[in-house]
């Protein structure tokens, strides 16, 4: 019987007074007394006066967390928004207790959460699946919130028993709000402990303690480091500590596998099915090509089982595939050891990828929580070939996590290899040649070229259609002919054709033209949080697809109309980043050479204006248009 | 109907039960094939992935009110998502006053064999929950190896009532499962979903002096009404209905899928007496509240001005969190004292703090239940998701106040909550009624903008926002509810329709929490590369639509987004609003307006919706002027044309190009 009994997990629940010196209060009133006022802050709806984190590690492995955080909440929206933490646990192998959690009011009035005040919630991430319901949040509410309180929670997560992997852990030492002391304690003899992007902190971290002695990392005065909206890559960039008791790269590799192997035997039916008729309709597969089969086992394990993405993802390994299949629905990692399986049944050997961004991936301590993403990658027939298990997608050529660091567990030695995946620019060129066409109007010489990662597209079902998608707003419903694909492949487009028909009609005696642009423009390039009209940024901006664009093209006009206004010159750069805008006009034809270029990478806060405007040249309507006027209206 | 959300945050009534278990005779399983294999595929059911073969639910009421509902169903899977959400099956339930069994789960394999689902794998654990924290639990269970073509059967069986709670609690008795209003049965039973159906049939058995009123909305549903000795039994049923239609700004499900609404209560004003009978003993004041409403109140001259001053500090002072407080939660609200104390509560409670306050200051005020976003029927059954105050006029009238909709709002209500049924529980005993509606003239939105090209084709521009009604409350809490880092990108991201690289310069917004004046928003901004300038023209775009469609802090009712040609169900705006445009642009120095006289016009004031603005020149300038404007909270499909032409027209003008000529040209 699997039901979980209520009265127990409430039983977890403890209420007492802190048990441990580096957790006693004491300092609490002069915390409120020293606080900053909302002035001192004017961006920060919260500023966390002081958090303590104290990471032990028993002889058995078992770790304990405990963290104390005191918040001064400033505004309304932090009031609303941030008086209801959530510490999380896995209650099948941790218990959670509250030391403290209490509100101290404007006039010093201390109010303790009162009993009710604490409810344990299911996740919702792991709400449809049984299995996994052993993951709990505590839901603490602060009463007696209002502008200008402290809310003070302490509180620990202990290991009833290890973990599926050495103690291991990512302490995060930034975020959305200013912290004014910030303190990591390992106490965990023998870990590796490591610090990533430190650049964003004030000053370096102070190390208290050496050796198998309890260690002490204190970071003050840490900035606020918000994201934009839309941007979802923090890990990529906030400043964080992770330690590891794991031995080594080489020790974890060894670890993933035998937990990958662990799995247990794969059920007949879950084989089975991979002959079975696509969408159970129509007869039994029984051709199935190696190609086939990668695509229906990413189909299978991508799209007919739920994702289970909770925050906890290293806290239990990965359940018996029969236990997965049996409830389609699973955790990225479980989908990953999954797909593996699968494929090594078929006698298709794959390796799991395990990515983090970046360099925020650190190069000694080994923990886990550095990886956020999974990749199964897989040769066929001299190709490479890559599944997302999380989405089903299978793509040939290179991993799509640009930027990203990837590790790859061997087989035969257990041992590791690492490698950052580099960047696919997207590079196209599109030249147009459009001169007056007596029968039609214009006519258009056309050659495009794209390459990249970026351009990364299936062919079109009507080719014509999507060469005469590139005149858009140059020539009303082109007709293309002597169309000529001169190549195709997933990440290289090149295309020649003529297309024939009249420019825009004419309103007010004029006839605006836009500059033509190919299906992937800068914007694909950035990131969804990017605004070209944004003031500043305190992070710095990933940009993940770097891209060159080229556009040549030459405009004769009809007879009739003359040029009235034509993109302005426009030279910039910015660092790798540059756009060029050049316009001629030589014996009544025009020609409009324009080249931008995008560079992946990171932009830093200080660069970022300059970024920004380039960009904003780019997308300037001006810059994107020219008019041409009837010559009668001379 | 959907409970959780129905009782969400007043929870008034809760009430659901199910029935006797020798009730619902299960299919033999020939005739449970017959039906799995009728009802069809994918094919005939486009766009679903799952179909209702069966949705059977049998009720019996008992003389104390406590029901008993088997609840039996049958649905086929259609796709490989439909098996996907089947695999899990969640039943949630308050575990303080109802009791579930799950009876059996039956998994009907396309080839024709029969599986029971161990029940032995259900898990029981505290529910998801976000802002009210009521201590629902669900029971979990996995469903095996589930494929395209296979159907679940779940049986279950519930005592009971959601959230209320009455009495002594700890005895382990049937007390517990009885609803607060002893005696007395309701419920609400759509029958359209998301997914088709193919039979629908809901039954209750009530005893002979346990007469139901009832009656069908939003379409018919077939009904049969007979007796015996012991008990009134009344079937509703309903069979091949489509899925409910997926629409932009969608109306509630309560308010367009065919449905039946029943009760045992006479009418409103008896359940209006119960509710205040319930709650009166919860508003007692105390000395720290009196000095609250002495402080608050101190040198104000009028009772409105009272009334506003307790009414608004209730609202930006309470946060909205629900606690269990444990008997009683749900349908009664906690003491006045406690919400003081904890400054938190859910609207209930909310509401229960500004009535408390209220009366500690002298003023005679009573809860009201309350319907946000959907109708409340004529039959007396419980139909509320919220909770009010009214406060009683020495004529005997009531003012409705709403403090938990009205942080950082100008008014005691809210401007979009027109048209919004309620009932007082006072000691005489309401009736239902409805707030007065609030459309376009009430929720307006005042747009200008000054600008000038330079003969680079920069714009350096002034915008003033201002509003009344919801659009003022929409400015304010754009800056006083939203997180201070974003209230600069939002205003940035706003000018952003005007060009990807629109440049904010400065912006200025009033107190969001200075209630004595409208709230205006000031924009300083310069668009680069704003207008093509040539040697004889310069051309632009108008800014206003484009500022419009763009919906600053969600001001704007007019998207921009193609909308459908036709719909099949009203769009809910939430209010009708009405936009006055005045925006003036001077061309490069040397350039005139050459804009042609032209009225962009939809419909005519007092349609659905209009729209009527004069694109002209003016000296040297090109102006823009006149107004747009849908009428009504609610777009009826007969309506949805001219909302959507004037939506379009609005696109439209949007994207026509102004031009200016240098002069001699």
């Amino acid at each position: 019987m699997k039901t979980t009994c209520l009265a127990i997990l409430t039983g977890l629940i403890c209420l007492s007074a802190p048990t441990t010196p580096a957790a006693a209060a004491d300092d609490i009133l002069d915390l409120i007394a020293t606080a900053p006022a909302a002035a001192d802050h004017p961006l920060a709806d919260a500023v966390v006066l002081k958090q303590d984190v104290v990471y032990s590690v028993d002889k058995n492995g078992r770790m304990t967390r405990r963290e104390r955080t005191v918040t001064k909440l400033m505004t309304d929206w932090a009031v609303r928004n941030l008086c209801d933490p959530r510490p999380a646990w896995d209650s099948s192998r941790q218990k959670l207790e509250i030391h403290v959690a209490r509100t101290f009011m404007r006039d010093g009035t201390e109010v303790p959460t009162p009993p009710n005040g604490f409810n344990e919630v299911t996740p919702d991430a792991v709400s449809r699946c049984a299995d996994l319901l052993g993951h709990r949040e505590m839901v603490v509410s602060h009463v007696g919130a209002e502008i200008g309180c402290v809310i003070e929670l302490d509180y620990e997560i202990e290991d009833l028993r290890p973990g599926p992997l050495p103690a291991a852990a990512r302490e995060e030492l930034g975020g959305r709000w200013p912290i004014l002391v910030k303190t990591v304690t390992v106490d965990a003899p023998g870990a590796e402990v490591e610090i990533v992007h430190d650049e964003f902190l004030a000053a370096p971290a102070v190390v208290d303690g050496a050796g198998d002695e309890p260690r002490t990392w204190t970071v003050r005065d840490v900035p606020a480091l918000p994201l934009e909206r839309g941007e979802t890559r923090v890990r990529d960039l906030r400043p964080a500590l992770f330690f590891s008791t794991v031995e080594g790269w080489r020790g974890l590799s060894s670890r993933l596998r035998a937990l990958a192997r662990d799995t247990g035997e794969l059920d007949p039916a879950l084989t089975a099915w991979l002959e079975s008729p696509v969408d159970d309709q129509g007869e039994p597969r029984t051709d199935l090509t190696a190609l086939d089969t990668i695509e229906r086992i990413a189909d299978l394990v991508g799209n007919r089982m739920r994702t289970v993405r909770h925050d906890r993802p290293w806290s239990h390994q990965p359940r018996p595939a029969t236990d997965v299949y049996s409830s389609l629905a699973a955790t990225p990692w479980e989908k990953a050891v999954l797909s593996w399986s699968l494929l090594d049944s078929r006698g298709l050997p794959a390796e799991i990828g395990y990515f983090g961004p970046g360099a925020g991936v650190p190069l000694e301590a080994a923990a886990p929580q550095a990886f956020s993403d999974f990749r199964i990658s897989i040769r066929v027939d001299d190709q490479n070939w890559w599944i997302v298990p999380e989405n089903g997608s299978v793509f040939p050529g290179r991993c799509d996590l640009d930027g990203f660091t990837g590790f790859f567990p061997e087989d035969s030695a257990a041992s590791f290899r690492r490698y950052v995946v580099s960047g696919l620019d997207g590079g196209s060129r599109l030249l147009i040649d459009l001169t007056p066409d007596p029968e039609n109007g214009c006519r258009a010489e056309v050659s495009w070229l794209a390459e990249g990662g970026l351009w990364e597209m299936d062919p079109a079902a009507d080719m014509s259609e999507l060469a005469a998608g590139l005149l858009s707003g140059v020539l009303i419903d082109p007709e293309v002919s002597d169309l000529r694909v001169m190549e195709w492949s997933p990440f290289k487009v090149d295309l020649r054709f003529v297309a024939t028909g009249s420019l825009p009609e004419a309103e007010n005696d004029l006839v605006v033209v836009d500059l033509p642009r190919p299906p992937r423009t800068v914007v694909d390039a950035l990131p969804p949080g990017f605004r070209a009209n944004a003031r500043a940024r305190a992070l710095p901006l990933l940009i993940e697809r770097g891209l060159e664009q080229r556009l040549r093209l030459r405009l004769t006009p009809p007879e009739g109309l003359v040029f009235d206004a034509v993109p302005p010159a426009i030279e910039r750069k910015a660092g790798k980043n540059s756009l060029r805008l050049f316009c001629s006009l030589v014996d009544g034809r025009l020609e409009v050479d324009r080249s931008l270029t995008v560079a992946k990478g990171a932009v830093a806060p200080d660069d970022f204006p300059a970024l920004r405007d380039l960009v904003a040249d780019a997308q300037r309507p001006a810059a994107n248009r020219l008019i041409l006027m009837q010559s009668a209206a001379e | 109907m959907n409970r959780r959300q129905i009782f969400s945050c007043l929870g008034v009534l809760l009430l659901v039960v199910i029935a006797g278990s020798a009730l619902a005779t299960p299919p033999a399983d020939a005739d449970i094939r017959i039906l799995i294999d009728d009802a069809g595929t994918a094919a005939d059911h486009p766009g679903s992935d799952l179909v209702t073969v069966f949705d059977r639910t049998d009720v019996t009421m008992e003389d104390s009110g406590l029901s008993h509902v088997v609840h039996h169903s049958l649905t086929k899977i259609l796709t490989a998502a439909g098996a996907r959400d089947m695999a899990s099956q969640r039943f949630e339930y308050d575990p303080a006053t109802q009791l579930i069994e799950i009876r059996r789960v039956i998994v009907h394999r396309r080839d024709g064999a029969a599986e029971s689902v161990d029940l032995a794998g259900l898990v029981e654990v505290t529910a998801p929950a976000h802002a009210i924290y009521w201590g629902m639990h669900q029971k979990s269970m996995t469903v095996p190896g589930l494929r395209v073509g296979d159907a679940v059967e779940v049986e279950t069986y519930r005592k009971g009532f959601q959230i209320a709670y009455l009495g002594d609690t700890g005895d382990g008795g049937e007390d517990q499962y009885i609803p607060p209003m002893r005696g007395h049965f309701y419920d609400v039973i759509l029958f359209q979903g998301n997914d088709p159906i193919v039979e629908k049939t809901y039954t209750l058995r009530t005893p002979r002096n346990k007469p139901v009123q009832f009656s069908a909305y939003n379409g018919e549903v077939s009904a049969s009404q007979t007796f015996d000795d012991a008990q009134f039994t009344y079937r509703f049923w309903k069979r091949n209905v489509g899925s409910l239609p997926h629409e932009y700004r969608s109306a509630s499900p309560s308010d367009i899928a065919p449905k039946i609404v029943l009760a045992t209560v006479q009418d409103w004003p008896e359940k209006s007496r119960w509710f205040f009978a319930t709650n009166d003993p919860v508003f007692a004041d105390n000395e720290a509240i009196r000095a609250k409403v002495a402080e608050l109140t101190d040198g104000l001259d009028s009772d409105q001005e009272r009334i506003a001053a307790i009414n608004h500090w209730v609202a930006q002072n309470i946060r909205y969190v629900g606690l269990n407080m444990g008997e009683g939660e749900g349908y009664t609200i906690h003491p006045g004292e406690m919400i003081f104390r904890e400054r938190s509560g859910v609207c209930k409670d909310i509401a229960g703090m500004t009535i408390t306050m209220l009366r500690s200051a002298g003023f005679t005020v009573y809860p009201a239940m309350t319907m946000a976003g959907a109708r409340v029927e004529e039959i007396p059954a419980d139909q509320f998701n919220h909770c009010v105050a009214a406060l009683k006029r020495e004529d005997g009238t009531f003012q409705m106040l709403d403090p938990t909709w009205i942080p950082f709002s100008r008014y005691g209500w809210s401007r979009a909550e027109g048209e919004q049924h309620y009932v007082i529980g006072s000691p005489e005993g309401e009736q239902l009624t409805m707030t007065p509606a609030y459309g376009a003239d009430e929720n307006v939105a005042d747009l200008k903008i000054r600008g000038r090209i330079d003969p680079n084709g920069e714009l350096t521009g002034e915008l003033e926002l201002r509003g009344e009604g919801y659009i003022d409350t929409r400015l304010r809490r754009s800056r006083g509810s939203a997180s201070l880092t974003d209230f600069d990108p939002s205003v940035e991201r706003w000018l952003s329709h005007l060009a990807p690289g629109a440049v904010v310069e400065e912006t200025r917004i009033g107190d969001p929490a200075d209630f004595s004046r409208p709230c205006v928003l000031k924009v300083k901004f310069r668009v680069p590369g704003f207008a093509a300038v040539g040697e004889r023209t310069a051309t632009w775009l108008p800014l206003a639509p484009r500022l419009i469609t763009g919906n600053f802090a969600g001001t704007s009712r007019f998207p921009d987004r193609d909308l459908a040609e036709e719909r099949e169900t009203p769009a809910a705006l939430w209010y009708g609003q009405k936009w006055l445009i005045d925006e003036r642009i001077s061309p490069p120095r040397g350039y005139h307006s050459v804009a042609a006289d032209k009225v962009w016009l939809v419909g005519a004031e007092g349609d659905a919706a209009w729209c009527d603005i004069a694109v002209e020149a003016a000296g040297r300038d090109t102006l823009l002027k006149g107004e747009a404007a849908v009428r009504d909270r609610t777009v009826q499909t007969d309506d949805w044309p001219v909302y959507r032409a004037t939506t379009e027209i609005l696109r439209e003008l949007g994207g026509t190009r102004m031009v200016a000529r240098r002069k001699g040209a």
